[in-house]
């Protein structure tokens, strides 16, 4: 008992036993050194050094040199050192575990005089010394080979991810270490990593998808959400900040993920120590020493199995659709259990468990069928909102280009222009348009079920004036791909649609001022061929066309129009200044917190109607220029 | 000293040991003996601390073995199938255990490496069943332990081995009151070397006795009668655990003294009796035929 035996022996325990397991791994040590030594270190210097000899003049500064080693480095380390240190956590869980799930060896290391604490944890350090005394041993000769580049700068920037390697290694091993102790076998052990890393991520895909698809007003994005997509995943999660396209330091890894990881990993290891202390030593060689993993792995394969197969034989909810959840949980069910058991010796007993799968499949069909709890009809208060946001494809004829987007300073792109109303009396009508299509979407389909999705949304974020947002996103569906729905749409938005604010929102021009425009040109359809362009270098005339290109979106005269399409007069050509502040209000709101300058891309706008202010401006100097 | 109290384990819903208690005196041979299945391996692992009691509690020297490192240095344990290290040598399993054990005595190992000659530096995996034995009894003696729990033990090993094994033993008993516990079926090789003995059945002791005890309180008699043989209950109150009959001759086997059995016999007139030496082997098959295990009622 632990009662009985000083913290001081125990230390004397761990002491013996990691440095007896790190004698017996050495082996692996070097193995995993030498192949990460190759991977990286060597793979960025031979790099490096074609470079520096290849480049010449302008493309051969530090910089240049700089950003293809961090684009090198991260590369590399996606692509070879996490691989490789997931591999060797599953091949030391089962050199270093392994023995507790054989009789034999439980009989040699359970009756030594070692606590089953100091003897897990001896063995978890072994692991994560094998693991990461290469990792930095590379770190330590990439720091070498960057300082003789003249690029350490750069690569002190690195070391965050490799402290997310480090974590998210310790992470992965911990976690087989908990499924190897609550394992019998190394095959389940297996089984049950694997299970839980590939089940889980498909289990929350599937769970978004049905919630989007069949409650109106819900959108998820997958690529906000994959920290939630891979919160149990420790073989997924590490892949995650080299996913993002810009691979900068300060996009790694939101900071709740980072303490969930380091909670989760010392829960993991927490929960192996208790787990391990508790275990039977005659459930080695048993299918497995603890319950818990079998259950959740048996519950997410077998929720997988349903919602894929059933989306895969018709995703639009038809009895096809039941069919197909029935067929593919119940036999993804069969083939976890089989491969559990071993058999189908414990098949009958086991459909207790699918029918828990069952009824859950059943009341979270059911709760969102009926719109989860009031979740579809809910909507602020109009007296509550700040503000509104609203996006749609259905407020006019007039679609196309122009400056839709909003980038920060470093090239994210932060928000898209959307109209902001900020009006009480905008405010208002923009809640009963919201209530108008939600008494639409139950019209058209309510108790909601499974339908195709086709896109085009219609989008209100409210900023209420408590410092929260509420936002609903509505889909259109397959069913309503007919001119009924789309014209009922319609009719409902243009009650705002034709709000001031709402006109004066829909592009980057209403909110920037004519100073922040870097360039204007415009070019005739007849110059089309040519490429030629005329450029509006006269600061006044810039002005006096800025407006007009205001007004005219405003009017709807400009951009893209289906039923003029080949009556195209002329397009202009913006171009932004750099670093924009932000100075109108409504475009503070729709950058959210962000506090830098913006940057805006190119906008092009059309113009086909003769009417339009812009036209008859270029009209008049024509006019005026022929006068001279 | 050894102590179980109303020890339970169960693996599923079968009791390998069930509500057992008895105890085992510091400095004996204890041997353990029983049917396939009778709990002996299962004792051995949960007093090893291998396996946590399901209830009741057995007793080192006062203290629960499981998870206890302090007595569990004192205890070694060898297996049916004992285990070593994957690729290790007798040397490379001495200097692990070596650090694990407090007691460990590098002399002792030397000089069991004299006297088993199987090669210190050999890897264990490649050599034979008796001669792996040899290996951990090396190792196990080596740690001086004051408990030496051992599981068939002299599966596979030659009979100068099995002699050289009882002679280190018995030595290490008398010299340092080592407690020794063996569980085996070979109860020939028991019997002249264990002075206590354990008979288990289905997860419970039918007894535990000092064996000279055990062989004094039964005997077989063979007797002859004429003209008529005497009916079972003539022979009361006689505790007869086996009870057989060969047109005049009688034989049988009963609990009590040699003297008291012959004179109740006796006192029925034959024309001939005498009284036979049990072997262990014969005491196991008579008590375990009392409680049903006989190969009659295994074929019924």
């Amino acid at each position: 008992m632990i009662s009985t035996t000083s913290l001081r022996s125990r230390g004397s325990e761990w002491k013996q036993t990691y440095f007896w397991t790190m004698k017996k791994n050495k082996g692996m040590l070097f193995l995993l050194t030498a192949l990460m030594f190759v991977s990286l270190p060597v793979s960025c210097m031979i790099s490096l050094s074609n470079w520096k000899n290849s480049a010449s003049g302008e493309s051969s500064s530090v910089q240049t040199l700089a950003n293809d080693f961090t684009h090198l480095f991260n590369t590399l380390l996606s692509l070879t050192t996490v691989p490789l240190i997931l591999l060797f956590a599953l091949i030391l869980c089962v050199t270093l575990f392994g023995y507790m799930q054989k009789k034999r060896s439980v009989d040699l290391f359970h009756s030594l005089p070692v606590g089953r604490a100091p003897l897990l944890l001896g063995r978890w350090c072994t692991g994560l010394t094998v693991l990461f005394a290469p990792l930095l041993i590379c770190f330590v000769a990439l720091g070498i080979i960057a300082q003789a580049y003249g690029i350490a700068g750069t690569f002190a920037g690195l070391a965050p991810k490799f402290l997310w390697v480090l974590l998210m290694g310790t992470s992965a091993f911990t976690f087989s270490v908990l499924m190897a102790v609550c394992s019998g076998t190394t095959f389940d052990t297996m089984i049950s990593i694997v299970g839980v890393n590939i089940g889980y991520p498909l289990f929350i895909l599937c769970i978004f998808n049905y919630i989007q698809v069949i409650l109106p007003g819900v959108h998820i994005d997958l690529g906000d959400n994959l920290t939630i997509v891979t919160l149990l995943a420790p073989f997924a999660a590490p892949f995650l900040p080299f996913m993002e396209s810009d691979m900068t330091t300060s996009s790694l890894y939101p900071t709740f993920y980072l303490v969930w990881w380091i909670l989760l990993t010392v829960l993991m290891l927490v929960g192996s120590v208790r787990l391990y202390q508790r275990r039977k030593s005659e459930s080695a060689e048993d299918t497995f020493a603890f319950r818990i993993p079998k259950m959740v792995i048996r519950f997410l394969i077998t929720a997988v199995g349903g919602f894929g197969l059933g989306l895969l034989m018709d995703p639009n909810g038809g009895i096809l659709f039941y069919l197909g959840v029935f067929i593919g949980s119940i036999l993804a069910h069969v083939v976890v259990e089989a491969l559990y058991s071993r058999g189908f010796r414990n098949m009958k007993k086991s459909m207790a468990w699918y029918g828990i799968y069952a009824a859950f499949f059943f009341a979270f069909y059911g709760i969102l069928a009926t719109g989860f709890f009031g979740y579809d009809t809910r909507m602020p208060n109009a007296d509550d909102v700040a503000s509104v946001v609203i996006q749609s494809g259905y407020n006019s004829e007039v679609s196309g280009f122009g400056c839709q987007e909003v980038y920060s300073q470093s090239g994210q792109s932060i928000a898209q222009i959307a109209p902001v109303l900020t009006k009480p009396a905008d405010i208002q009508k923009a809640v009963s348009v919201h209530k108008d299509i939600v008494d639409l979407y139950r019209k058209e389909g309510y108790p909601y079920r499974l339908k195709g999705n086709c896109g085009c949304e219609t989008t209100f974020t409210y900023h209420l004036k408590n410092g929260k947002t509420f936002q609903r996103i509505y889909k259109y569906y397959d069913f309503q791909a007919q001119p009924e729905h789309t014209s009922r749409m319609k009719s409902i938005i243009k009650k705002i649609a034709d709000l001031t604010d709402y006109k004066s929102g829909r592009d980057a021009i209403f909110y920037v001022d004519p100073e922040d425009v870097a360039s204007m040109t415009f070019q005739l359809p007849a110059d089309e061929k040519t490429g030629q362009t005329t450029a509006i270098t006269d600061e006044t005339e810039k002005e006096e066309l800025f407006s007009a290109l205001k007004q005219d979106f405003s009017e709807n005269k400009i951009n893209y129009s289906s039923e003029e399409e080949n009556n195209l007069l002329v397009e202009f050509k913006l171009t932004f200044r750099d670093q924009i502040p932000v100075k109108d209000s409504r475009l503070k709101i729709l950058v959210g917190g962000y506090k830098g300058k913006i940057n805006l891309y190119e906008g092009s706008y059309s113009i086909y109607d003769t009417n339009s202010s812009a036209y008859r401006i270029l009209k008049k100097w024509e006019e005026k220029n022929q006068a001279r | 000293m050894i102590k179980a109290k109303e020890l339970v384990k169960t693996f599923g819903c079968k009791a390998a040991l069930d509500h057992m208690s008895f105890s085992i005196d510091g400095g004996s041979i204890f041997g353990l003996v029983g049917s396939n299945g009778a709990g002996k391996s299962t004792f051995l692992r949960t007093l090893a601390g291998v396996y946590r009691p399901d209830g009741g509690e057995l007793l080192v020297d006062g203290e629960p073995t499981f998870e206890n490192s302090r007595i569990k240095g004192r205890i070694c344990f060898i297996p049916d199938y004992p285990y070593f290290i994957p690729q290790s040598t007798p040397l490379e399993m001495g200097t692990f255990l070596s650090k694990i054990y407090p007691r460990w005595d590098w002399s002792m190992f030397q000089k069991l490496n004299r006297i088993f000659p199987i090669g210190a530096k050999k890897k264990i995996s490649t050599m034979s069943k008796g001669m792996q034995r040899q290996a951990a009894l090396i190792c196990a003696l080596s740690a001086r332990p004051d408990y030496l729990l051992m599981d068939e033990i002299f599966d596979g090993l030659d009979p100068v081995m099995r002699q050289l094994l009882k002679r280190l033993i018995s030595d290490e008993v008398s010299s340092r009151k080592m407690t020794v516990i063996i569980a085996s079926h070979n109860l020939r090789e028991l019997e002249d070397f264990c002075d206590h003995i354990g008979l288990f059945h289905k997860g419970g002791v039918l007894f535990e006795k000092d064996i000279d005890e055990l062989k004094l309180g039964i005997c077989k008699v063979q007797a002859a009668f004429k003209p008529n043989i005497p009916g079972e209950e003539a022979f009361a109150p006689l505790n007869i655990v086996k009870w057989e009959t060969h047109g005049s001759l009688v034989s049988l086997v009963a609990r009590a003294g040699r003297e008291e059995v012959l004179q109740k016999v006796n006192s029925l007139h034959p024309v001939f009796s005498e009284v036979l030496p049990l072997t262990l082997e014969e005491i196991f098959i008579c008590e375990m035929e009392a409680v049903g295990y006989d190969i009659d009622n295994i074929l019924a």
